[in-house]
C-alpha cells in the first residue's frame, strides 16, 4: 500500500486489478456488439464482415476457457448489454388448459402460473423468452436446416420441452392426475406494428406453435 | 527500444496517476453505494419472497435439478449445496439460506463486517443465479457486477460499524469509483450502439413493440392510442433512448454537463419503470448511475468552516 493522497490508503495493486477487468469486460461487450451487427438489418456479409464473424468466434473461445468464464459469471460480466437490441425480441405465451382425463373437455385455462408478486412475473416471462429457440428449431426443420449451436439443436429442443412439461405437471398439484390432464400450447404473441396500427389493424395475433399433452411423472 | 519502453511506462504511470488521484467528489462513494446496494438487495430480496418456493426450489415451476443442467460448469448451485447440506444431517437449508440473506444485506448495510457479508451475498446471489438461470435477467448481472465491486472495494471504511469498531484506515475512494464509471460507461455505450444497429429504433417500432409485450403492460397508462395519432412521439423517443445511451460516455465524465445527463438518465429508467413495470431493473441502474457520477462531497462540519 502507498499514501499518494494524504491520509488516505491507495492500493497499488487494484489499478493492475482494474486494467485486467475492464479488459475482460470490453472483449464480452465487443463479442455481444458483433452478435447484434449480425442479427441487425444493417449486416451485410462482405469479406470484412465474414472476417469480423470469424475474430468473434475466436474471441467466443477465448471467453469459455476454465476460470476466465467462471471469473465472468462471479463479476457478473458474461454478458454483453444489448438490452432489447437490435430489435425488441417476439413474446412468446404458453397456455396451460385442465382437461379430463381423456382430454375432452376442458374445464379451465390460463396464461400465468399462481405467482403472487411482479418479480416472479417478470422471471416467468424471462423464462417464455428462451422459446424464441424454439421457433428457429422448429423453421430449422421445415426448411431442412442444420444449425451447429447447441442453442438451435434437437436436443436443447427436447430440453425445452421438458420446461414446458415441468410447467404442466405442476398444476397437478392443484389438479389430481387421477381425475384431470394438463395440456400445454405455446403461442408467438404477435402485436401489430405500429404502422399497421395506424391502419387500424388492432388486434393481436398468436400464432401457435405447438401443443404438449401433459402426463403425470408415474410414481 | 529502451525510450520506447520507457515512454511505455511513462503512460502506465500518467493513467496510473490519472485513474488513483483523489477527488474530492467521490468522498462518500463508499457509504453511498455500501448503504444503496444493501437496501436495494434487502428490498429486492424481500419484493420476490413469496415466490420463492414456485421459483426456486425442487418442488417449484420446473425443478431445480432440470434447470441447472444450463448452469456453468465449476460454479455452485443452490441444489448442490441442499444435497451436501442433506447429507450432513441439515435439512431446512431454504430457511438457512433465506434468514443468512436477510441478515448479510442488514449488516452489509450498516457496515458491520462488510467484506464478509458482501461475499455471502454474492455467494448466496450467485449459486440462485446458477441454479435458476432461466429465470434471470437484466437485474441479476447487475446484481452480480454491484455486489461483486463491493468485495473488491474497501466500502467499509467510511461511516460504518466497522471503521468505528475495528479503527479501519480510510481508503482513497477514486480508483475504485472510476472503475465502476468506466464500466457503466461500456454498459451504456454498447448498449446504444446495439440498438442503433436495429431499424426498429429509428422509426419507433421497437418503442411501439416494448410497450406492448405481454405481461410488462403499465399499471398506470392503459392504452397508447396517443402513440397511433402522432408515430413522431415513438419515434422520438426511440431516437432519444440511442443518444442518451451511446452518449453516456462523453457528457457523464464532462462536469459541465454530468448532472443534465444524469437527469436525463435518471427520466430514461424511470419511463421504463412506469411504461414496462420494471421496478427494480430502472431503480438498480439509478442506484448504479447516481453511484458513478453523482456529486458525494463530504459537507464541512459548521465548525469547520469557521475555522
Amino acid at each position: 500500500m502507498d499514501s499518494i493522497n494524504g491520509n488516505l490508503k491507495t492500493s497499488k495493486y487494484f489499478f493492475y486489478f482494474a486494467i485486467v477487468h475492464i479488459l475482460l469486460i470490453l472483449i464480452v461487450s465487443l463479442t455481444s456488439t458483433v452478435d447484434s451487427y449480425e442479427q441487425s438489418t444493417s449486416y451485410s456479409e462482405n469479406s470484412f464482415t465474414k472476417s469480423l464473424i470469424k475474430f468473434n468466434d475466436n474471441i467466443l473461445s477465448l471467453n469459455s476457457l476454465p476460470i476466465i468464464k467462471q471469473y465472468e459469471t462471479i463479476g457478473g460480466i458474461n454478458a454483453g448489454y444489448g438490452f432489447f437490441a437490435p430489435n425488441v425480441a417476439s413474446a412468446y405465451i404458453l397456455k396451460i388448459s385442465v382437461y379430463d382425463k381423456e382430454y375432452r373437455k376442458e374445464y379451465k385455462s390460463s396464461f400465468f402460473p399462481p405467482f403472487k408478486t411482479r418479480e416472479g412475473l417478470n422471471r416467468y416471462h424471462t423464462l417464455l423468452g428462451y422459446f424464441q429457440n424454439k421457433l428457429t428449431i422448429i423453421e430449422n426443420k421445415l426448411n431442412n436446416k442444420k444449425s451447429d449451436e447447441f442453442e438451435e439443436s434437437d436436443e436443447y429442443g427436447e430440453y425445452l420441452d421438458i420446461f414446458i412439461k415441468s410447467i404442466g405437471r405442476y398444476y397437478y398439484k392443484e389438479y389430481p392426475s387421477d381425475r384431470y390432464r394438463m395440456q400445454c400450447t405455446l403461442y408467438l404473441y404477435h402485436y401489430p406494428l405500429l404502422q399497421e396500427s395506424i391502419l387500424q389493424k388492432k388486434a393481436p395475433v398468436l400464432i401457435q406453435l405447438l401443443k404438449i399433452n401433459v402426463e403425470p411423472l408415474k410414481k | 527500444m529502451l525510450s520506447l519502453l520507457k515512454n511505455k511506462f511513462g503512460i502506465i504511470n500518467t493513467i496510473h496517476k490519472s485513474f488513483s488521484r483523489y477527488q474530492k467528489e467521490d468522498r462518500m462513494f463508499f457509504p453511498f453505494l455500501r448503504i444503496s446496494l444493501g437496501l436495494f438487495f434487502l428490498v429486492h430480496f424481500l419484493s420476490t419472497l413469496a415466490d420463492f418456493d414456485i421459483l426456486f426450489t425442487n418442488e417449484g415451476l420446473i425443478p431445480l435439478d432440470v434447470i441447472s443442467l444450463l448452469r456453468v460448469k465449476g460454479i455452485p448451485t443452490l441444489n448442490i449445496i441442499i444435497k451436501l447440506l442433506n447429507n450432513v444431517g441439515i435439512d431446512n437449508v431454504y430457511t438457512i439460506y433465506i434468514y443468512t440473506y436477510i441478515i448479510c444485506c442488514i449488516t452489509f448495510t450498516i457496515g458491520l463486517f462488510s467484506r464478509v457479508s458482501a461475499i455471502v451475498i454474492l455467494f448466496l446471489h450467485i449459486i440462485l443465479f446458477q441454479s435458476s438461470n432461466i429465470y434471470m435477467y437484466g437485474i441479476d448481472f447487475f446484481k452480480s457486477i454491484s455486489m461483486f465491486y463491493c468485495v473488491v472495494i474497501p466500502l467499509g471504511s467510511k461511516i460504518s460499524l466497522d471503521a468505528v469498531l475495528f479503527k479501519k484506515k480510510e481508503y482513497n475512494p477514486s480508483p475504485y469509483r472510476n472503475l465502476l464509471r468506466i464500466h457503466l460507461s461500456i454498459v451504456y455505450f454498447t448498449s446504444g450502439l446495439d440498438k442503433a444497429f436495429g431499424i426498429n429504433w429509428w422509426n419507433g417500432e421497437s418503442i411501439w413493440k416494448s410497450l406492448h409485450l405481454p405481461g410488462f403492460e403499465s399499471y398506470i397508462i392503459r392504452d397508447y392510442d396517443l402513440l397511433q395519432i402522432y408515430p413522431i412521439i415513438p419515434l422520438f423517443i426511440g431516437v432519444l433512448t440511442v443518444f442518451i445511451e451511446i452518449l453516456y460516455p462523453f457528457f457523464m465524465w464532462r462536469k459541465r454537463t454530468r448532472n443534465y445527463w444524469l437527469a436525463l438518465v435518471i427520466c430514461l429508467h424511470m419511463g421504463i419503470i412506469i411504461a414496462m413495470n420494471l421496478y427494480f431493473f430502472g431503480a438498480i441502474m439509478i442506484l448504479l448511475s447516481l453511484s458513478g457520477f453523482l456529486n458525494l462531497e463530504e459537507k464541512e462540519h459548521q465548525g469547520a468552516n469557521s475555522n
